[in-house]
């Protein structure tokens, strides 16, 4: 019943249970605990399975039976781990001098390596006939081997190609893309109607695909990724004060923002080209009103189309920062000046003082997404430095905005 | 006939032998007891548990349905509150629809599946096992949020943002969204297993056209089921990642649009609608025919009906959606689409009509129960005419006039199918029949309750009485004798017959199996059925068919029984052999050498891993590490156990394991 | 339905009924009570969100499409059940002997498929055609917006030509008031979690989502309270988020219009009132805006509700007694002897009455002051301090202040000169 390996178990379990009793005793923090009662638990658990399921290796204590066994006489056979387990243990000692990574390779190399390590010797004591006891090592490790493997090889390949495309220019990748699919879908229609070719000429295929596709990644990863651009939001903007400038900033080719809903908007505002602003919303309130209306406190879309001509962004101007904000804005340019701000070279940063909220610049003919939200009301309503109003930086076209 | 099949001659390996079997990694062998429940692959025993599961999860659901109903018994009610309510009313639908209904449904596949299309089992056994009891652990996951916490209160349709952490701060929602995740997984496990037994395993003779149309229902279901549960996994992993990870999907000022979830559940939610149906038109298609004495009316048009439905309602999930403001001109598309589903509906109901035209009609409960689900089916059909026209559904939906509706396609639809099944195949399940006395009473008073409950909700909604309100106010329910408070109350009374009317099923299952119980063994041909299934023993042998049947015909039980003895066009059939003189000749002709796949302890194992690792997405990561921990250890447990069971297992171990038939480790 | 009945038991003498249920009241009858014939006997009488009650344009034109669909869904149903019910009697079993084995006649099922497909079309055709006239906005005379949020609706008039004119913005909540016989578009959005805006009377249901405006046509034939309801699950109190439309004539509504912009009256100094006016600036002010309302040192009082309270908004109280409900329309501010004489006032007397606002003698005293006591225990709502930390320690919904009762006697004082 109580066989060597539950006893195994049963005696780590309670090690486990001890030194949890141990750590909680002696240590504040309760991650140890949790960790050491989980291991605890999964070992009770393991130890209940083997006794409740006659676990039966033979008994260590029955004398006869591993005198007797066929197995025990077996000479070991060949083995390559011991010297991967070398490998992994030299480049551990490499990967605490130089860099972490390597360090990681090495405990990888070293479990992966112990591991088949252990299962080939155990698998080599199973019995006495070779070929069982290839077909026991397999059923052990061959449910970890196919999909850890697999995963590797795919995400190699997958890696390998993701650094090809990044190297590549946008328009090549996507060209790059089609050939390799085409390549890919004509090699297949050749094997499918050739039911003649060999197992070995198929593989030699793929084999030679995979080295071709790895061997650029790492050429492709070595030369860099192509020059990636990416667009400031309207959050950099209002943050860098930009929004009462006409030109900061580069204009938009695709303009789109992060911006999911594209109809049923709050108002679509649009600069004509005769340069005022014209907004529409559902109903006749463009006729005479003070302006557009939107609700406080509420995430509002905005569309701004640019008919104008011109790059142009739209700006939402909101009244003056409290003298906090300013405060706060004043130390950050400070800071930028101090560091040099990487992203303006030596572009001198003008401390603002309204709060401004803009589009990115965008050209003539097409439109972007603005969403925010207006906390306070503007309870004056026309003439006023607190008023509310959208305008068109390097323009004089404006437009009230009235939050009751 | 099963994937897994027992060796005929087990190789001996050199000694010592034990270490070919890996220890614990046996195959266990108890045939009584609960390990043979817990273990079993066998999938006429995981049906029956998948029954006796849902109909737990199915009283849960009404209980919590009478305490809506007594909540708004009357005006300013108090039984609940709010938040009660709330989460009353989400976990009544969420039970239902996906613990009740869907399982149900379920229990009818795996057990008749495999016995109508002549197989010993379906494909894979040990998945089947294993959709169980990811059911079973995940219904009751999703059912401890009432004890930690407070249960999810958004809704079955969880619409965001308001299913997000600041509108909805408990847990609720996360358990909500773990558990039909968990759900989900058996759902999709069991469909891809009853397509590939469906379209591999059929016996041999049984083309597509061949097969009984309960299979071919249920075969709609599963591809339904394949397509459709990626997408709520998809939406539900938004949502878990919404609330527990920091996303911002559904979040607004992120620049998100919340109709995206609507899209979403709805694409899931309305093919839904038909997985839960279609099982129910198969079975009471199988039902009608036998107790007509006649053939299904136009099985080519039922199973492309079905088929038909399968596809198009894919194109209509936005009429869920007509008030949500997608556009006139998405809501006209909507709107027709939705019309067209009509079409195949109405050819179901033709045909039903048309089996019992003509016929030698034979009132026995299961029939009762068909009949009233053609007749309350084309009820809730015909109402939903009236909300596929789109402007008419804006002053429809979300009213109590869309809460009659879909109580009768689902009460009236999908469970009354379910009920008629029970009869139907009670003595072959369990080998003995229920009373149709008390059967009687069951059909009687649900209908009357399900009509007295449902049937005013029609009038409310038309009056303007908003669903899921936990309270209604006396300004609002109109004047006169015949008001809502009138007919609010007369609803809740008629939970209560409804009530009765499910509570004599119980009792009728009781009297016919209490110990002691003078209900006698069921005959094994109880109503001259036609299909391949009462070809077995009832209840079914372990390997279900003493040897594998060779299909000629549709009903190819009716063609043994009975000759045609007509000339060229004139059919004239005569009986020529009773149902057990058939089996009879079965077994005498039995095969040798039957071999079935053995039990397992591991898909018990690996379903107890997930609802672990979604406590703790709730609660710890460490658990996830725990429940990932299980979970890898049974799927080695799965690989490496052996195909079989030691022959030394056995107790007592089989007198000559070579040979005969193989059956003591089913 | 209800209407149709009315109809059919008192003829064309019935005042108020629409020429189009007169026209169609027969046939409707017919189909009411072949549907659904216990339903159609089974109506309220006055149901206040009837849906077969139309009261205006746009409700009339959905009407005038559903009746003829319950038609249709009527005959339907009796036909399939008159022939499932004779087969049911006539092959009952009566010793007859096996029947024919027939599998179906292909051409019988393919006319019985056609049939009701074209049935089907005949439907789709006017269902297009009304969808897109309710769709359109071309025709707007007056245009209001209205924002959901855990659990009220607030509604505001931008400056605009159409409505009569609005010169300046007016804010309420609960009460939209609109004009008899003129367009109104309304323009939603929500901002919290979905909601739906609903008038029965007036037309279908819309949702309202935050992130989107949606718009929904209203129009009145007669003056006349229209109630409606939130009915898109909005969380713990959506039962108990309601709102109305007041109709009323030209005069009334422009009588309403001048009310709402009239400036400021501060209380009389050392009233009850005034006292109230500083327990407002110190208990409530926060988050309801008064307009005009200043403090102690002369500055105009904002309200900062995005700071206080979740969605960021409370109801704007500067006419809280021209309002004859409150807390989301939940609650009525007239007790119940003044309440009949508006909401059941003659059609002529709809405007003038509901304009005489709140008096202290129709004040429902009881319910206010049960709210202004612990709001949170009147209506549910989740401001439980200890359960908080999600949103910022910020409720969703009023709080419970801790009043006393001689604050709430102040502040009922101040309130009621509210109007």
């Amino acid at each position: 019943m109580f066989t060597t390996g539950s006893k195994l178990l049963i005696g780590s379990a309670v090690l486990a249970t001890l030194a949890a009793v141990v750590y909680g005793v002696t240590q504040v923090d309760s991650l140890g605990i949790v960790g050491l009662v989980s291991a605890a638990l999964a070992l009770s658990f393991l130890a209940g399975v083997n006794v409740w399921a006659r676990d039966s290796n033979v008994s260590a204590m029955d004398a006869t039976a591993v005198a007797s066994s066929e197995a025990a006489d077996v000479p070991p056979g060949n083995s390559i781990w011991p010297m991967v387990f070398a490998v992994g243990a030299a480049t551990v000692l490499l990967g605490l001098v130089t860099q972490q990574s390597i360090f990681t390779i090495g405990i990888v190399i070293l479990f992966a390596a112990g591991a088949q390590w252990t299962i080939q010797a155990w698998a080599e004591a199973a019995s006495a006939d070779p070929a069982v006891n290839e077909t026991v090592r397999s059923r052990l490790a061959n449910p970890l081997e196919y999909p850890l493997l697999g995963a590797v090889a795919v995400g190699g390949i997958a890696f390998s190609l993701s650094r090809v495309m990044l190297w590549l220019s946008k328009t090549n990748t996507v060209i790059a893309f089609v050939v390799l699919a085409a390549i890919v879908a004509a090699i297949a229609f050749f094997f499918a109607f050739r039911p003649s070719v060999t197992r070995g000429a198929i593989g030699g295929a793929l084999a030679v695909g995979a080295v071709a596709i790895v061997a650029g990644g790492v050429a492709a990863g070595v030369d860099g990724e192509r020059d990636i651009h990416v667009h400031e939001t309207t959050a950099d903007l209002a943050a860098e004060g930009f929004c009462a400038s006409p030109e900061e900033g580069e204009p938009d080719e695709n303009a789109s923002q992060t911006v999911a809903v594209k109809a049923n908007l709050a108002a679509e505002i649009t600069l004509t080209r005769s340069g005022t602003l014209e907004f529409d919303v559902p109903g006749p309130l463009e006729e005479g009103g003070l302006g557009l209306t939107l609700p406080r406190a509420n995430p509002n879309n905005i569309l701004f189309r640019n008919d104008s001509g011109e790059h142009r962004r739209l700006s939402l101007d909101l009244g003056m920062l409290t003298e906090d904000e300013i405060a706060a804005v004043e130390e950050a340019a400070a800071e930028d000046e101090a560091h040099g701000d990487e992203a303006h070279g030596d572009e001198s940063h003008e401390p603002f003082d309204r709060r401004q909220l803009c589009t990115t610049l965008i050209e003539s003919g097409s439109a972007q997404l603005l969403t925010f939200t207006i906390a306070e009301p503007s309870q004056i309503y026309e003439d006023d430095p607190e008023a509310y109003r959208f305008f068109v930086p390097g323009t004089d076209a404006e437009l009230n905005l009235v939050v009751p | 006939m099963a994937i897994i099949e027992r060796p005929v001659d087990v190789p001996v390996a050199p000694t010592p032998t034990a270490t070919t079997n890996f220890g614990y990694l046996r195959r266990p062998v108890e045939t009584t007891g609960w390990r043979s429940w817990a273990f079993t692959v066998d999938h006429k025993k995981i049906g029956i548990m998948y029954g006796v599961a849902a109909m737990f999860f199915f009283l849960v659901g009404g209980v919590e349905a009478f305490l809506i109903r007594l909540q708004l018994a009357s005006a300013d009610g108090t039984v609940l509150s709010a938040d009660k309510y709330n989460q009353m009313f989400t976990m009544h639908a969420t039970t239902m629809v996906f613990l009740f209904v869907m399982p149900m449904a379920a229990a009818f596949a795996n057990y008749f599946i495999p016995l109508q299309v002549g197989a010993r089992d379906v494909a894979f056994p040990r998945l089947n096992a294993l959709s169980l009891w990811v059911f079973i652990f995940g219904g009751v996951f999703l059912n401890t949020s009432w004890f930690l916490g407070g249960a999810a209160d958004g809704g079955w349709f969880m619409y965001a943002p308001n299913s997000s952490v600041p509108f909805s701060p408990s847990n609720g929602v996360d358990f909500w969204a773990l558990g039909l995740q968990i759900t989900g997984i058996a759902s999709l496990v069991g469909a891809i297993n009853l397509i590939v037994t469906v379209l591999n395993m059929r016996a041999p003779g049984m083309s597509m056209m061949r097969m009984p149309i309960f299979t071919w229902m249920a075969f709609v279901v599963q591809m339904l089921l394949l397509f459709a549960i990626p997408v709520i996994t998809v939406a539900l992993f938004l949502l878990m990642f919404q609330r527990s990870y920091g996303a911002t999907f559904f979040s607004v000022e992120a620049g998100a649009d919340p109709l995206l979830w609507q899209h979403l559940f709805w694409i899931f939610g309305h093919p839904e609608v038909y997985i839960l149906v279609l099982p129910s038109f198969g079975i009471i298609s199988e039902v009608l025919p036998v107790f007509s004495r006649k053939p299904l009316f136009g099985y080519p048009f039922v199973v492309f009906s079905g088929a038909a439905i399968g596809f198009v309602g894919w194109g209509v999930w936005a009429h869920h959606m007509f008030a949500s403001g997608l556009g006139p001109v998405s809501v006209a598309v909507f709107s027709v689409a939705t019309m067209a589903i009509a079409v195949p509906t109405g050819v179901k109901i033709i045909n039903w009509t048309l089996t019992i035209w003509g016929g030698k009609l034979w009132f026995t409960t299961a029939m009762l129960f068909s009949v009233g689900l053609i007749v309350q089916f084309t009820i809730g059909g015909l109402s939903g005419v009236t909300h596929a026209v789109a402007p008419s559904d804006t002053q429809q939906t979300d009213t109590y006039y869309i809460v009659a509706h879909f109580h009768y396609v689902i009460f009236g639809g999908a469970v009354l199918g379910l009920f008629a099944g029970f009869y139907y195949w009670w003595p072959k399940v369990f080998g003995k029949m229920l009373s149709e006395t008390w059967g009687k009473w069951n059909f009687w008073l649900m209908i009357i309750g399900m009509n007295m409950t449902f049937g005013p909700m029609h009038i409310l909604g038309l009056q303007g009485q908003p669903r899921r309100m936990y309270t209604w106010t006396d300004y609002r329910a109109g004047e006169g004798f015949f008001n809502g408070a009138f007919w609010n109350m007369f609803a809740t009374i008629g939970t209560a017959v409804l009530t009765v009317g499910i509570l004599c099923f119980l009792i009728n299952v009781w009297i016919t199996h209490r110990p002691g119980s003078a209900t006698p063994v069921a005959p094994e041909d109880p109503w001259d059925a036609r299909s391949l299934e009462w070809m077995s023993t009832s209840p079914p042998k372990p390997h279900n068919y003493d040897r594998t049947p060779i299909v000629h015909d549709l009903d190819e039980f009716f063609h043994r029984k009975y000759e045609d003895i007509g000339e060229g066009e004139e059919h004239n059939y005569v009986r020529r052999a009773t149902g057990a003189e058939v089996i009879a000749e079965e077994e005498r002709n039995a095969d040798a050498h039957i071999h079935l796949p053995a039990p397992s302890y591991w898909p018990i194992v690996l379903a107890a891993a997930l609802p672990i690792m979604a406590y703790g997405v709730i609660y710890n990561t460490l658990l996830i590490v725990a429940g990932a921990g299980v979970a890898v250890m049974a799927m080695f447990g799965w690989a490496l156990e052996p195909a079989d069971a030691d022959p030394s297992d056995f107790d007592p171990p089989p007198t000559d394991p070579a040979t005969g038939t193989e059956l003591a480790n089913v | 339905m209800t209407a149709n009945e009315r109809t059919s038991m008192h003829g064309a003498s019935t005042p108020g009924t629409f020429g189009a249920v007169t026209h169609h009241g027969r046939l409707a009858r017919i189909g009411a009570i072949a549907t659904l014939g216990a339903l159609a006997a089974g109506c309220a009488n006055d149901a206040p969100q009837d849906t077969w009650q139309p009261a205006g344009d746009n409700a009339q034109k959905i009407h005038d499409l559903q009746w003829p669909v319950f038609l249709i869904a009527g005959v339907v149903g009796v036909a399939v059940f008159s022939v499932l019910f004779y087969a049911l009697w006539r092959y009952r079993d009566t010793g007859q002997p096996i029947p024919k084995q027939t599998h179906g006649k292909p051409a019988l099922e393919i006319g019985l498929t056609i049939l009701p497909a074209l049935i089907l079309i005949g439907v789709a055709i006017p269902t297009v055609g009304t969808l897109m006239a309710l769709a359109d906005t071309d025709d707007t005379d007056c245009v209001i917006n209205v924002t959901g949020q855990q659990w009220w609706w607030e509604i505001d008039y931008p400056v605009q030509d159409g409505c009569g004119g609005i010169s300046q913005p007016i804010v309420t909540s609960g009460q939209m008031v609109i004009e008899v016989g003129t367009n109104v578009i309304v323009r939603g959005t929500s901002r919290d979690v979905i909601h739906s805006w609903w008038i029965p009377k007036l037309n279908g249901k819309r949702d309202m989502v935050p992130g989107r405006v949606h718009t929904n046509r209203l129009q009145a034939d007669e003056p006349g309270i229209y109630a409606g309801q939130c009915t898109e699950f909005c969380g713990l109190s959506h039962a108990n988020m309601r709102m109305e439309v007041i109709a009323m004539e030209h005069d009334d509504f422009e009588a309403w219009k001048a009310n709402q912009i009239e400036a400021y009256a501060a209380p009389e100094p050392e009233s009850l009132a005034a006292e109230g006016e500083a327990t407002f600036i110190s208990q409530c002010a926060r988050c309801h805006q008064v307009d005009g309302l200043e403090t102690a040192d002369g500055e105009l009082q904002i309200a900062r509700p995005d700071l206080n309270v979740y969605s960021g908004a409370a109801p704007n109280l500067t006419n809280l007694m021209t309002r004859n409900t409150f807390a989301g329309a939940s609650y009525d501010l007239l007790n119940e002897t003044c309440r009949p004489l508006v909401w059941e006032a003659p059609s002529d007397r709809v405007g003038e009455r509901y304009n005489e606002g709140v008096t202290a003698d129709c004040l429902n005293e009881v319910e206010l002051r049960e709210w202004l006591r612990n709001a949170p225990a009147k209506k549910p709502m989740y401001t439980d301090p200890t359960k908080l930390e999600e949103t910022n320690s910020l409720p969703r919904g009023m709080p419970y202040l801790a009043l006393s009762e001689d604050q709430i006697d102040q502040l009922i004082a101040y309130l009621l000169e509210r109007k």
